[in-house]
This record gives C-alpha cells, structure tokens and sequence, in this order.
C-alpha cells in the first residue's frame, strides 16, 4: 500500500531544489509556530471558560501543526516531495476551511452584540 | 506537451504538471486561502472604521464630559482607548488577508494554467509563509499584551 495514499502514484517524482526548499522549510517553521501558537491561545481561552475558541484553535491549531510537519518533510526527505506537499497543503486547506465556516459564524455574532453594546452605551451617555 | 503527472527524471527536472487529484487539493486550499483573505481583509477594514469611529467619537463625548464637569459610571475615554487598540490589530487583518489572497490567487493558477505550476506553486507558498508569520507574530503580540493589561487590571484592582 503507498503510504502517501492516492498521490503520487505511477508518475516520476518531482524533488524540489535548495532555493525552492528554504521557502518551503520557511513555511513550514512559520506553519509551526502558528499550531503552537493557536494551541497556546486556545489553552488561554480556558481561563475565561471560553469553551468554543478552545476547541477551535485546538483544532486548528492541530491543522497547521500537521500542515507544517508534512512541510517540512518535503524538505528533509528525499523521492516524495510532491506527495509530501499535497498533505500539507490538504491540511492547511482544511484549517482554512473550518476558520472560514466558524468566521462567519462568529462575525454574524459579534456584529449583534457590538451593536447591542454600542447602542447600550449612547443611551447610557445621554441620560 | 507533457502529460499531466508527469515530470522528467530528476537530473533534468525542471518542471512538473500536477496531476487531476493534486490540482483538485491545490484547487481546494487555494478556494479556503482565499475566501480566508477576503474575510480578513473585511475583517480589518470594518475593524478600522469602528477603531477609528469609536476613538474619535468617545473621545469627543470624553472631552465634552470634562469639560462639562460631569462624572458618571459611564467612561467615554475607556471606549475610545479601546477603539484605539482596535486600529493596529486591523491593520494586521487587513496585511495578513492580501496575503493570504494573493497566496489562494497563485495555488488557483496552479490549476488554471500548465506549464509554470512548480513556480506558482512557490509563489503561493512564499504568500502563505508570510501571512503565516504575521498572523502568527501579531497573535503572539496581542497575546502578551493582553497578559499584561489583564495583570495591570488585576494590579490596579487591588
């Protein structure tokens, strides 16, 4: 069985060159740092019992962590580049996904509540 | 012409056409990339229009107040400073999604055109690298300021 799945399959192997892997490894550190940043935050959002953004970043988080990982094995291995950056960028697709999906979610929210608020305020400052 | 998800041995590669299955991933990403930079790109631009309009009218109510000697459980100047916090992380939205835009525009022509996918490909992932690095940089920053204000907050209450 091919374990980089359904890619890859019965063509040659394009292998990247040493310019085209620092953007990659670039990438894939910032990738990174994003995963474990998400993941901090979400953790973060616990102290205010913000179930919701904990989950969500978690995830996330967990998406972008993979997305670099599988980054940064295009670089660091060899005969499986293109496969290798096909997982990464299935992963990052979906942790855009699912930041859209939520965004939108969340935008329709905090425009209630901002309004609300606002509207609260005016009519508090004018009495 | 080459066939799609074919390249040539590697001592001679220099291009690739990816196949229908990696440009239906590519495809995918670059579609999410996108709509991912006009939402925070809309994102920041209304953020900016509300710092700006929040700064600039509660500041006037403020002023007025002072200047009027009245003193209420209502504090204008806090909802102006917080309207002015709002203006940086804005522009990080707005920064951070033409990035993320541009990084979606260049996977989608991956797909769309043959010929140059390898370098496309590149350009789509120097974009997201950088919208990465700024996301990530402008979290780690609110992060830590918000740690701080929350202490000061805490500090100050006591």
């Amino acid at each position: 069985m091919n374990p980089m799945g359904p890619y890859n399959q019965g063509s040659y192997e394009y292998e990247f060159d040493a310019q085209q892997n620092a953007t990659i490894s670039s990438a894939a550190l910032w990738a990174r740092v994003l995963g474990v940043t998400l993941i901090v935050a979400g953790v973060a959002s616990l102290v205010n019992c913000n179930v919701i953004s904990f989950v969500l970043d978690l995830v996330i988080g967990i998406y972008f962590l993979g997305g670099g990982s599988s980054l940064s094995m295009v670089v660091n291995t060899q005969g499986n580049d293109v496969a290798h950056m096909m997982q990464a960028l299935g992963k990052l697709g979906t942790a855009f996904k699912i930041r859209v999906i939520f965004t939108i979610v969340v935008v329709v929210l905090m425009c209630i509540f901002v309004a609300l608020v606002m509207l609260l305020a005016i009519a508090g400052s004018s009495r | 012409m080459q066939p799609m998800g074919y390249a040539p041995p590697a001592a001679m590669a220099t291009s690739y056409e990816f196949n229908e299955l990696e440009n239906r991933t590519i495809s995918s990403t670059a579609r999410y990339a996108r709509i991912w930079g006009v939402i925070s790109l809309i994102a920041g631009v209304l953020l900016l229009g509300m710092g700006i309009l929040m700064t600039v009218v509660f500041a006037a109510m403020g002023a007025a107040a002072t200047a009027s000697g009245s003193t209420g459980a209502f504090k204008p100047a806090m909802i102006a400073a917080l309207g002015a916090a709002l203006i940086p992380s804005s522009i990080v939205s707005i920064i951070g999604g033409i990035f993320y835009w541009i990084a979606g525009s260049s996977l989608q022509r991956v797909v769309d055109t043959q010929g140059n996918d390898i370098a496309l490909l590149m350009q789509g992932v120097k974009s997201l690298s950088r919208a990465f690095m700024i996301e990530a940089i402008a979290m780690m920053v609110s992060f830590v300021a918000g740690l701080g204000i929350g202490l000061a907050a805490q500090l100050g209450g006591h």
